[in-house]
């Protein structure tokens, strides 16, 4: 158990890095810090390393669920038993990934719904 | 457990510390650390046999995903030799691995490495002996660490 969820975390960490959101935050650190963003606001050296290790720890959750839910629909409950993030967690990336159209309720087990994730950018062909 | 014990649980536990040749990968920038290593190995500095030296154009060109890709198949370490700040041959490519080693050191650590695992070092094209330095400290760190996880290791 504990050998297979290393492996999900670590073939989530590599969607992590392959993601838009973190290699974004990791290309764009030098205008960040000096010239700022769009709106003119010009982020700390250490701000930035803050900003982008939380970005990165949470793009890693939601890589995890979304992993288990390309197996198959799954309740909360399962994912909290699969990935140990705290449920309240779980609910929050849920709520994100459903606003990006990631995942989708698909279902009921008992009073759970159960939500699946939906095909991605890269195999929409 | 009897000091005998202890004793024999020592002895067990220095025999597999012997025991073990750690796997490490070590990313070299074909501008300066290849060039240091290479000075290394000319000037007949020792060096523990248990790395295998990959030579990419800039520190820059290892992506996270190599690293993460030699932790799941087994690598035990991993140092990551660029240029000194402000001495890369591409201009900026050594801050931008900074970057990632440090985003790389907090993803490790998510699936249960220990982040002294991956490290990166600045050497220069004249600085053999830092890398053999290196090498030596980063060898003795790895045993120190024991296996990888993915062997079954801490």
């Amino acid at each position: 158990m504990i050998m297979t969820l290393r492996e999900a975390k670590i073939r989530a960490s590599l969607r992590t890095v392959e993601g838009e959101r973190v290699r974004w935050l990791l290309g764009k650190k030098g205008a960040l810090v000096t010239t700022g963003n769009v709106f003119g606001e010009v982020v700390s050296g250490p701000r930035y390393d803050v900003i982008v290790q939380k970005a990165a720890a949470v793009e890693l959750e939601r890589n995890l669920l979304l992993q288990e839910m390309e197996d198959g629909p799954r309740t909360v409950h399962e994912l909290h038993d699969q990935t140990r993030i705290p449920k309240p967690e779980i609910v929050k990336h849920i709520i994100a990934l459903k606003k990006w159209r990631l995942v989708e309720q698909v279902g009921m087990k008992g009073q759970s719904p159960q939500y699946k994730a939906l095909p991605g950018k890269k195999e929409v062909t | 457990m009897s000091s005998e014990a202890a004793h024999h649980g020592d002895a067990q536990q220095g025999v597999a510390e012997k025991d073990f040749e750690p796997r490490i990968l070590v990313f070299c920038c074909n501008w300066c650390s290849y060039a240091g290593a290479d000075l290394a190995g000319v000037s007949r500095l020792q060096m523990p046999p248990y790395f295998r030296t990959i030579r990419v154009m800039c520190s820059a060109r290892v992506d996270p995903e190599f690293v993460l890709r030699a932790f799941q198949k087994g690598a035990d370490g991993i140092l990551v030799a660029g240029c000194h700040p402000a001495d890369c041959h591409y201009i900026g490519g050594n801050y931008r691995t900074r970057r990632r080693i440090a985003l790389l050191k907090m993803l490790i650590q998510q699936f249960g490495f220990d982040k002294d695992r991956l490290r990166l070092e600045w050497v220069s094209a004249g600085e053999g002996e830092k890398f053999q330095k290196t090498i030596v400290e980063f060898t003795n760190t790895i045993k120190e660490l024991g296996p990888s996880p993915i062997h079954g290791g801490d």
